[in-house]
This record gives C-alpha cells, sequence and structure tokens, in this order.
C-alpha cells in the first residue's frame, strides 16, 4: 500500500517525457521496481511518476562499432541473456549474482543511475570501474557524461530539470581481463561489500589497475590511489597485502546497514581486492 | 485512470488510482485472492504472479505499469478443472503444508521449468531465493519442481503420496484439502469479505515508553470514507487481556483484571501510558483499507518520552525505568525449579567445572500471513462471529467473552479460515482481535482488520530472549555430575495470557536433555521490559533448554579432552531406565537415546571429521561439526499436570463422533489445524480403526458451532498425541455401541459379536448375521427397536487426557564450513535422527521435520529481533532487515527416523510438530565452535554472523589471512 497520492502519466516519446518531467516535481519510472519499494515506504513524495514504459527507443541492447549502447528501461534480465553484455566481464559477474527472476526482470540498468538499493550498486560499481559514458538528453539538447562523474556529482541531483539518461554507453577498456567480486550478506543476494576490477599486466606485473568498490559505500567508489600504488607491482599475496594495508589511511567511509563494524567491511574490501587480482 | 490488461486469458477494464499496487488490483478489484500479501517488500515471494510470462512480485509493481499486458495468476493454471503439472507435483510430494506460500512458490516455478526444463538442485534453490516459506523447509518444494520437471517433459513418475483412500496408519496418504491450496481457492482472514463490509486501521506507538499528553482524531475523522475513529475515550467498558498462566509456587506479580478471576494484561488501546511500541492508540473504520490507512496517518499524538529498558538483566537493577505500578522491579516471576543448595554443592565438589554465559536471542515468529480478523454482529439475535487465524479458536470465544466484553459465551462463535504457519505466534489472544469484534457491534456492519508487515513486527508476540549464567560439572571421565542455570527471561511490556509459563517449566524441567544429571537446578526471574511481549514459538522452551546442555555438554567435552559424542553416549539416559525420572519434574516415558545418537553419527561421516577438516583446510575452509541431542516433552495435556504447572485451563483431548444414516462419518476434533494435515492423520486414524475407506470420513475442525463442547487446540506438538488419540477412542466408543446393538438385533451374546471390515458380525453365523456400520447407523437413526437403555444414533462425545506426556527425541549433526577470508557460513551437510513414536504419515511428519530444522538454521545463523535502545521501536520490521532462510541456504537435509512407541497414549505416538527444532540450533553452534576450536573460540551467542565470527577472531588477536 502506498500512502502518498500522485498522478501518473506514461509519455509515447521522448520529447514528451522532457516537456513532462520539466513541469513537474515528478519521479521517472524507468521500468524498475525500485521506485515501487520507495514510495511504500514513503521516502519519496513525488506529485507525479512519469513512466517510461510506452517510448520502445529506451528499452536496447546494440552495438556500435566498439561500444556497447543500453537503454534505460533494458532489464536486467535481457541483458543476462545478451552474448553483446557478456564480452564484458565485469559487468555480467556483477549481473550474474543476481538470481532472483523478479529483480532480474523488473530492474532494469536505468534504476542503477535513478535510484539507490542493493540491486543496482553492483551494476553501479560494473559501470564507473568501465568507464560506461550517459548519453543525457534535455531541453538544451544532448549531453556526454561519464558514469563516474554522475556518481561523485551526487547521483541523479547531477541531471538538470527535464534531464533524462537517454543510454548508457560501455565500450572495451585497454585492461585483458576483469572481474566483478562480491560477498552477500547470508547468501541472501545482498551485497554488503563488492568490488569490480579491471586489470592489465605483463607477466607477473601489474601495468593498470582499476578498482570500484559497491555495496559497502554509498555509492560507486574508484580507489584511485591504491590503483596508483598497485600500479608496477608484482602480483604477490605479500606486495599486494603491503598495497592494501596503506589502504588504512585512504579516507573511506565505509557503511551498510547490515553490518555494525567498519573494521570488517574494511576487511572484507582486502579480501575481494585480493581475489580478484589472484584470479585475473 | 482506465487499466485495460489481459488477467488469465480474460480482458479487464478498471478505473484505479495511479499507486495502486498490482496486488491489491488483482485481490480487491479482480477478486484474485490467490494472490499473497506477505512482506509487501518483494521480499518472500508469496504475491508472485507472471507478468508478460515473467515472474513478478506483484507488490512491487503498480497496477497501472501493467496496461496492455498479459497477467496468469494462480488461478490461471488448471485447466478445464485438471492442476497443472507443477501443482499436481506440489501436492504428490507434500510440499505444500499450511499453503500459504505455495501459490508465489508455484508460480515462480513455472517460469523456471520454461526457461529451463531440467533443472539441477542448485538452480532451483537459487531461482526459489526470493520465495520464502517459513515452514516447508524447501526440501519438498525442491523435490516437487524436479518432479514436475519431470511430469512435464512426459516422463511418468510415481508420487510419493497416495490416493486419499490409504488406510493404514504409517502411509503417506496425499493431503487433504490441498487441492484449494495449490489452486489459490482456499481463502485465508486477508480474503474474506462480507456485504457492506468496513476496514480497520490501528495505530500504534512510535515509543517504546511515553505518557500519552493527548490524541486528536480531528482530521482523521474528516477523511474520506472515514466512517469512525475510535479512542481509549470510547472503550473504558473493555476489560484488559486476561493472563491464563499462574504458576501456584513461585512468586509472581501481574496486573489487576476487573473478573477478580484472573490477573490483567494490556487493555485494547493504551491510556495514559505506552510500554511498547506495539501499544495501540486509536483505529480508524473507513470504507477501504487504503481510506483507512490513509486517515491513520493524520492522528496527532502528543508524547513525552521515557526511558526505555530493553534488557532482561538491567530492568530487575536498582533505578531501572520501572513498568507497572503493581510490579516493584519489573520482576513478573521468580521461581527455581530443581535443588538449588544440591546442585551447589556438586557443582563446589566436581573435579571440572565449566562456565558460560549464553544469550538465546530475542525471535520474530515473522509467519509470511500476517494476523487478521473479519468481525459481524447481528442485532436481530445478538450473535456475534469472529474469523480469525488463530490456533486457539475456543480460548478465544472463552476469553473474549468471559473476560474482555462481557457477553454471552454462547453468543459468541469463532471460526478460523484458512491460516498460513504460525510458529506459535497465533496461539495468543492480542487486543486487536476483540477491539474489531466490538466495533463491529457499536457501528452494526461487518469490520476487517488486516495487519501490515510493520504493524506485526510491533504488536505480535516475539520469543525466546534469555540470559543464561550456566554451569556444568562432572568427571574427568567425562560424567556429568550438575547442571545449573540462572536465568533472565525478558517478557517485553505485558504477560501475555498462558505466555508466562513458557520460561518457567518448558526449560526448567528440559535442562538435562537426554542426560542423566544427579543434581539439576534453574533459576529464572521473568522480567517486565519495553519490548514487545513475548510468547511461545516453535521449540519453545525446549529449544532454550536444549541449547543449553547441548552448548554446555559440547564445552564440558572440550575441557576434559573428550569427544563430545563419547561424553554424550556415556551420559545419555540408558535404555533400561524408563520411564525416566529425570529430577527436575518430567518422566520420559520411553526412548533409545545411544541409538539414534549413532545412527545420525554413522550418515554424518562422523568419524572422518578430522581427515574433512583437512581437506577443508585445502580450500580455505575451516570445517566443523556439531552435535545436538535432544529429548522434548510434548504432547500437551496431562490436565492435572498442567494446572498445577499455572494453566487456567484443561488439556485434554476432545472429540465427537457422527455415522450418518448415510454411513459417512463425521468427526469433529478439538485440534486446530495451521499446516500439521490433521485433516489427514486423523482420517487415517478414523479409517484404520473403523476399517471403512478414508473417503468416507469428514474431521471438521476450525468452527466452535462445531459439535463439541470445547477444543484445547494445537500447540506444543499435541495434536496427533492427543486430540488423535481422542480420535481413535471415538472410533472404538461407536463401535463398540454398534457391536451392543448389533448383539441386540443378532440375539446373540456381545462376545459373539465381532467388528471386522467395517462391519457387525455374528460370530456364529456370519453370513446372516452381518450389518455394515451404515446400516447400523440407519437403523440406531430409525430408533424403533432399541435395547433397553440405549439411545439413538450413532454418535459419541469423548475425552482422551493422557496420564503423562510423551518424549520424542533424537541427534541432529550439522557439519559447515567457514571461509577462512570472509568468514560466511556455509552449512554443508545436516543429517537429522528423530524418534517420534508411531508415525501415521511419514511424508507430514518430513514436512514438518524439514520445517523445524529451516527454522533452527535461521536461528543459529541470521534471525534476531533488533531495537533501537534509545526509542524501543522494533527496527526489524519487514524481511529485508529480518533475516529468515532462504532455500538457497540449506543443503540437502537428511533425515532417518527410529521408532520407539510411547506408553504414554495407546496409539504410541509422540509429539512431531515442533519438537525436532531445538537440537538444530545447537548441532549448528557447535559446528561452528568446532571449526574454530583450534582458535580457542569456545562460544559465540546466536545468530552467528560472519562479523561475529571475524569480530571474536579480532579480539582473540589472531592472525589469519590478514
Amino acid at each position: 500500500m502506498i500512502l502518498d497520492q500522485f498522478d501518473y502519466i506514461a509519455p509515447e516519446t521522448l520529447e514528451e517525457v522532457v516537456q513532462s518531467i520539466k513541469d513537474n516535481e515528478s519521479e521517472l519510472m524507468v521500468g524498475d521496481q525500485s521506485l515501487v519499494g520507495m514510495l511504500k515506504k514513503g521516502n519519496i513524495h513525488p506529485k507525479s511518476v512519469v513512466s517510461l514504459r510506452k517510448v520502445p527507443s529506451l528499452n536496447l541492447i546494440s552495438e556500435e562499432g566498439e561500444t556497447l549502447i543500453i537503454g534505460p528501461t533494458t532489464p536486467y534480465s535481457e541483458l543476462i541473456q545478451s552474448s553483446a553484455v557478456n564480452r564484458y566481464t565485469t559487468l555480467a559477474e556483477a549481473l550474474h549474482s543476481i538470481s532472483d527472476p523478479h529483480l532480474l526482470h523488473h530492474s532494469t540498468i536505468g534504476g542503477a543511475f535513478y535510484y539507490e538499493g542493493d540491486i543496482h550498486t553492483r551494476v553501479a560499481a560494473a559501470l564507473v570501474a568501465t568507464d560506461a559514458e550517459l548519453s543525457v538528453l534535455g531541453p538544451e539538447g544532448e549531453r556526454q557524461m561519464k558514469a563516474a562523474s554522475f556518481f561523485e556529482g551526487g547521483g541523479i541531483s547531477h541531471l538538470l530539470s527535464g534531464e533524462i539518461i537517454r543510454c548508457i554507453k560501455v565500450i572495451n577498456m585497454p585492461f585483458q581481463s576483469s572481474t566483478y567480486q562480491y560477498v552477500s550478506y547470508l547468501n541472501s543476494g545482498k551485497i554488503i561489500c563488492g568490488a569490480a576490477v579491471l586489470l592489465k599486466k605483463s607477466g607477473n606485473t601489474i601495468d593498470l589497475i582499476r578498482i570500484v568498490l559497491s555495496g559497502c559505500t554509498s555509492g560507486p567508489i574508484r580507489l584511485r590511489t591504491l590503483e596508483a600504488d598497485l600500479a608496477g607491482k608484482e602480483i604477490e599475496q605479500k606486495i599486494i597485502n603491503n598495497s592494501l594495508d596503506r589502504l588504512d589511511h585512504e579516507a573511506l567511509d565505509l557503511r551498510s546497514e547490515l553490518i555494525s563494524n567498519k573494521a570488517y567491511l574494511r576487511h572484507l574490501v582486502k579480501v575481494l581486492i585480493t581475489r580478484a587480482i589472484m584470479k585475473l | 485512470m482506465a487499466l485495460n490488461n489481459k488477467i488469465n486469458g480474460r480482458e479487464y477494464s478498471a478505473e484505479v488510482e495511479p499507486r495502486l499496487l498490482l496486488v491489491d488490483f488483482l485481490r480487491d478489484y479482480i477478486g484474485l485472492t490467490g494472490t499473497k500479501v506477505g512482506c509487501n517488500s518483494g521480499s518472500c515471494g508469496v504475491c508472485t504472479v507472471l507478468v508478460g510470462g515473467k515472474t513478478t512480485k506483484s507488490c512491487q509493481i503498480l497496477a497501472i505499469e501493467t496496461e496492455g499486458l498479459e497477467i496468469t495468476t494462480i488461478e490461471g493454471l488448471a485447466q478445464s478443472g485438471e492442476l497443472h503439472p507443477i501443482q499436481a507435483a506440489f501436492w504428490e510430494n507434500f510440499a505444500v503444508q499450511n499453503g500459504f506460500s505455495s501459490p508465489g512458490t508455484i508460480m515462480s516455478v513455472v517460469e523456471l521449468l520454461q526457461n529451463n526444463p531440467d533443472p539441477t538442485e542448485k538452480e532451483i534453490k537459487d531461482w526459489l531465493r526470493g520465495n520464502l516459506t517459513r515452514e516447508t523447509g524447501y526440501e519438498q518444494v525442491v523435490k516437487a519442481t524436479k518432479a514436475a520437471a519431470a511430469k512435464l517433459a512426459g516422463q511418468t513418475s510415481s508420487p510419493n503420496g497416495k490416493a486419499s483412500n490409504g488406510t493404514l496408519i504409517g502411509e503417506s496418504v496425499k493431503t487433504r484439502n490441498t487441492q484449494k491450496l495449490v489452486t489459490g481457492e482456499g481463502k485465508f482472514i486477508a480474503d474474506m469479505e462480507l456485504p457492506g463490509m468496513l476496514h480497520a486501521a490501528i495505530l500504534q506507538s512510535p515509543h517504546g515508553h511515553a505518557i500519552i499528553k493527548s490524541i486528536d482524531i480531528t482530521e482523521a475523522e474528516n477523511m474520506p470514507g472515514v466512517v469512525r475513529v475510535f479512542t481509549s475515550k470510547d472503550t473504558e467498558q473493555i476489560m484488559p487481556m486476561p493472563v491464563i498462566w499462574i504458576p501456584p509456587f513461585a512468586e509472581s506479580h501481574f496486573l489487576p483484571h476487573p473478573s477478580g478471576i484472573v490477573p490483567g494484561s494490556h487493555t485494547v488501546f493504551a491510556k495514559d501510558r505506552v510500554r511498547f511500541v506495539g501499544d495501540q492508540l486509536a483505529a480508524v473504520v473507513a470504507e477501504t483499507r487504503q481510506q483507512a490507512y490513509d486517515a491513520l496517518t493524520t492522528i496527532k499524538v502528543a508524547y513525552e518520552p521515557l526511558p526505555v529498558v530493553l534488557d532482561a538483566e538491567e530492568a530487575i537493577r536498582e533505578g531501572a525505568p520501572q513498568l507497572h505500578e503493581t510490579v516493584p522491579n519489573n520482576l513478573m516471576i521468580h521461581t527455581i525449579f530443581g535443588d538449588k543448595e544440591a546442585t551447589k554443592n556438586a557443582i563446589e565438589g566436581s573435579e571440572m567445572v565449566v562456565e558460560q554465559k549464553i544469550y538465546n536471542q530475542r525471535m520474530m515468529h515473522n509467519t509470511l500471513e500476517v494476523r487478521g480478523v473479519l468481525a459481524q454482529h447481528d442485532p436481530a439475535t445478538d450473535q456475534y462471529t469472529l474469523w480469525t487465524n488463530t490456533q486457539i479458536p475456543y480460548p478465544h470465544r472463552l476469553l473474549i467473552s468471559l473476560y474482555v466484553l462481557g457477553i454471552p459465551y454462547n453468543k459468541l462463535r469463532v471460526i478460523v479460515p484458512f491460516m498460513g504457519e504460525s510458529n506459535g505466534c497465533k496461539g495468543n489472544l492480542y487486543p486487536d482481535t476483540p477491539l474489531v469484534l466490538w466495533m463491529a457491534k457499536e457501528l452494526g456492519k461487518p469490520i476487517k482488520w488486516v495487519d501490515t508487515r510493520a504493524g506485526f513486527a510491533r504488536n505480535t508476540a516475539q520469543s525466546r530472549d534469555q540470559i543464561q549464567y550456566a554451569k556444568i560439572a562432572g568427571t574427568k571421565e567425562g560424567k556429568i555430575m550438575a547442571l545449573n542455570c540462572l536465568a533472565y527471561s525478558n517478557a517485553g511490556a505485558y504477560p501475555v495470557i498462558n505466555a508466562p509459563g513458557q520460561p518457567l517449566a518448558l526449560i526448567g524441567r528440559s535442562i538435562t536433555g537426554a542426560y542423566v544429571i544427579p543434581n539439576a537446578c534453574y533459576e529464572v526471574n521473568v522480567v517486565y521490559t519495553n519490548k514487545v511481549p513475548s510468547a511461545p514459538m516453535r521449540g519453545s522452551g525446549r529449544a532454550e533448554a536444549i541449547f543449553l546442555i547441548e552448548r554446555m555438554i559440547e564445552l564440558f567435552a572440550r575441557e576434559i579432552g573428550m569427544d563430545s559424542a563419547e561424553v554424550r553416549r556415556m551420559n545419555m539416559v540408558p535404555n533400561d531406565q524408563f520411564p525416566f525420572e529425570n529430577g527436575l519434574g518430567w518422566t520420559y516415558d520411553s526412548g533409545n537415546y545411544t541409538k539414534a545418537l549413532d545412527i545420525a553419527l554413522e550418515k554424518s561421516g562422523y568419524a572422518n571429521l578430522f581427515a574433512l577438516k583437512e581437506e577443508a583446510k585445502k580450500r580455505g575452509k575451516l570445517l566443523g561439526m556439531g552435535i545436538g541431542s535432544y529429548v522434548a516433552v510434548a504432547g500437551v495435556g496431562n490436565s492435572g499436570k498442567m494446572g498445577g504447572e499455572g494453566l487456567m485451563s484443561g488439556t485434554w483431548g476432545s472429540a465427537y463422533i457422527h455415522v450418518a444414516p448415510s454411513g459417512e462419518v463425521a468427526i469433529t476434533t478439538g485440534a486446530q489445524p495451521h499446516g500439521q494435515s490433521q485433516d489427514t492423520t486423523f482420517a487415517q486414524i478414523a479409517a484404520q480403526e473403523l476399517q471403512i475407506p478414508m473417503d468416507y470420513i469428514t474431521i471438521q475442525h476450525s468452527d466452535t458451532d462445531h459439535p463439541i463442547s470445547y477444543g484445547q487446540a494445537s500447540y506444543g506438538s499435541r495434536s496427533l498425541s492427543v486430540e488423535g488419540v481422542a480420535v481413535q477412542k471415538a472410533c472404538k466408543k461407536i463401535i463398540q455401541k454398534a457391536k451392543e446393538y448389533a448383539a441386540y438385533a443378532f440375539k446373540m451374546p456381545i462376545d459373539l459379536i465381532e467388528y471386522k471390515e467395517g462391519k457387525v458380525i455374528g460370530t456364529p453365523a456370519p453370513d446372516q448375521a452381518v450389518m455394515t456400520l451404515q446400516q447400523a447407523a440407519l437403523m440406531l437413526w430409525f430408533g424403533w427397536d432399541l435395547p433397553e437403555g440405549m439411545d439413538p444414533a450413532l454418535e459419541a462425545t469423548v475425552y482422551f487426557d493422557p496420564k503423562n506426556f510423551n518424549f520424542p527425541f533424537g541427534t541432529h549433526i550439522a557439519m559447515v564450513e567457514i571461509d577462512q577470508e570472509t568468514y560466511e557460513v556455509n552449512l554443508v551437510k545436516y543429517v537429522a535422527v528423530d524418534d517420534f513414536g508411531v508415525v501415521v504419515n511419514p511424508e507430514v511428519v518430513s514436512g514438518q521435520t524439514y520445517g523445524n530444522i529451516a527454522l533452527g538454521i535461521g536461528q543459529a545463523l541470521a534471525e534476531e529481533a533488533k531495537y533501537s535502545p534509545e526509542t524501543g521501536q522494533v527496527i526489524t520490521d519487514d524481511l529485508d532487515s529480518y533475516h529468515i532462510a532462504r532455500a538457497n541456504w540449506l543443503p540437502h537435509i537428511e533425515l532417518y527416523r527410529t521408532e520407539t512407541p510411547s506408553p504414554s497414549n495407546p496409539l504410541g505416538v509422540k509429539g512431531v510438530g515442533d519438537v525436532s527444532n531445538p537440537p538444530v540450533a545447537p548441532a549448528i553452534v557447535n559446528a561452528i565452535c568446532d571449526a574454530l576450536a583450534e582458535y580457542g573460540v569456545n562460544h559465540i551467542d546466536m545468530p552467528v554472523t560472519p562479523e561475529k565470527i571475524w569480530q571474536v577472531l579480532q579480539d582473540k588477536t589472531v592472525a589469519l589471512s590478514y
């Protein structure tokens, strides 16, 4: 039961969508069940809900050269079955960590940007790690934005009035291998700590590494200091541990509703990053 | 807004609010109530339907978003009266108990098998991670899914369940009434409607302890659809809830009650002060449920918050916030079981003493079905009718009429519709229930109230929550000489009807478990706090006791350097000692405790433990095995003994049997099924006794207008061994009457009349002097020519009050692996060996055992009610914050049984429903502590989460990998 009343519109064109969200104190429904959860809990009180379900062009997976293009209302269940998406290992592994079919069908990649919540943090981390880019359409036209900038800039509040995410673009990064490692709380599927890691190495030496945390942070966080520290290091447990020990000094605001001790989260971060590097 | 969609192949158009959820549209607009509401946060899956063929939790989607889409609900699966193969497989494989979670689970399985026609066990469990069941334990659900896959693939499988015509005790006869559950036809309380029905919503306090300064209902009264808003000003004539467990041997402090017969508890509305967050402040009655809840948000209450006390030990300390004027130091009850002095001396004189503080955490029953009430009053006849999902309809009738509303007992009828699991929480009387009945009379219209998940978290009893200071003592050779426990039980803010009994005898007389312990003592303080009132939960009392002894025996064995299995064996009650007085008040009826232990050790591969540990270590896992042996008292009565414990009620079983002139047999039982399949098992007993097909027999219950005087209901694993025995006794009684009539009719001595295959036969002339039960019933119905003194009609009312309880027992063994880096706990093997005496329906019994194990796993690893220390608010108020066991947590559960008949009843049966829960949690915690033994970890309080394990190892400054 939702206690607040609101208007609902489902425009049929992108232009109408832009017009609708410009005029109202609205929430965008990108085909994602998280919004309903927020409405039920009374976390948001929109005057109107604008649904994208009638704009078919927003549900797509396509490839343009080296770029994978995903529409915001594309559900995870379609992404997980796409051979194109499965070539992006970090994103694929993040998606494969979801097994509840309802969540797969009713969570969309747009939801990863529009709504908070456990289900999306893994995908958000994968997208930030792979330097995904957003095409944002608004009254003033279209602009491009890095997923990383989107989250670092405060998420949805980063969008201007009337702007919507038209698509998400994922490109092949100059890394040889990648993975998404995570710990889910009591095997419930809720991630309390996750790390998207991309690696390029020569022999047993790290050339380049990208590390993005999620689940234990308020949004996807890239560990740039650690990345720099690990670059050029040999892949050896002790050496990696030494670098990870320096994480203690990095200003990381680790948090989880389900874990009371931040030190345990910090421990998990180290475990997952090590696992990722050793695996790759 | 206009909504057009297609549901189960039919087009629908409706005008809806944009905020309407799909589940409410399906249920309230279309009347498809097979789709249930459970958690309301997309966590439990009971609302699962297919939208466009895709698994969808209909509580997490706006109805309007399904415009133009095709929806399939559980009602759309069966075609032309034929069950869908998945529905049939669920029935045949005993995957349905109370059935509340079945429709949602079945709908998920539909898509799974469309995508993956031959799923593995792991794939099924992963897919069903979002479909919770609190009672089935998932094992039979997985089995049913595999069977359904085989059916859909055209393979003929031999179903487990036999057609309902089996007659013998010991057969896994297919359960009755299950068709209505797998098709969604069965009406649960939230599914019911009456013409002109209004809806109620009840306001709770956001504070655990506060003075109520004022309540302003003006705005709510003027909200659309609101009929009336009630507060304590309106209900002064309603009496407080009664308390019906007053231990005669203990110091106790309850609250006053105007009846002068029993003590009191909370009132329907808090008047001046709230003492826990579930205290009720106001009720809105409106034309729709949505309107009632909309108006509830506009009621303004001014509070003056008071300090809260949440810990039982702190609550009885000097200076703690005081809850009740009539209760000094918040102490409800103080008492001692056993000989305190002798136990103290035995401990002091022992070679080895081990001490441990244990906190058996506060659990929430968190049934997937919340509680609800539908009430009606007919002014023309002054007849009250109450429909509610309770375990105890007859006590509701008595307590509400006599002690709460002061209305005639004979004018109140209580009916229980199809009902979800209870886990014990639906065995109480809550203030909301008489309130709704009273409001229905006040307004002259039927009123329905169905709780929310958040409301349930605050108003419905919780359980366990006991601090135990334990000492175990014995010889270096392993002989246990003494056990002492000083306990603090957290009763919450008020005493709930019979709840005061739970921390007394059920724990106090049970702490010696399966062992001969010459000196034992249990001293308990039952304490009021600002938490939700506590009450029994599945495994009640025995769970706390068995956890205590099984942890302590483990610690003792470790201290003396002996294998704990050996310590158990040498201290278990020997086979030749039965009946065995345990020194605390129980007389164990029968058993072969070491046999169950030995089977469990063998089946679990216990002898290979060392090798298994070494192998696991190579994979980065710490492996451990843990044992939980148990004896659990079951089969409440005997009435006299229960009266001696303080229960102000009889506990006998009752049955009324009637053979109609048509030959059909109707038996009314005093049991109250809520998933245990008494419809089936009691019919099996009757069919065996009467030697007629089961199909001739109907089992009646769930309505106080049925022809028995009183039903003592179902709780504490009593149904079969008390009420079931009454059914057997009733059958014997009508056989006797039929024989007496036949003797008269055949003009033969009674000794020459035999009852065989549903017939009374005069043995000297078996071909001529023979009469079927139906013929006897017909002649007795005519009553034309009866022997002197014989009344017409082939019917009987019987009671059965066992002289002793019965004592099921067994040993469970858990094997866990703990990740050496993340400390995640994986339950990799579980073996249960149980002895329930004679078993009537093995698959039904297995289903209940799986359910007990799933609950125990939840307690060991995940479940705990959490409160805000500042406000006393319940934080774990949904199934995202309160974690119950999911399908993918469980390994394949291996069940084995031995069968030692009970001498406590003529069927030789023992309790089943909740008795195999107590060994589960200790088996798992013992396994975890075994895995961590090399790091010196002795004990971790439940729930044993990875974070706690990490913390304990940190505290021990053990450097593992990092």
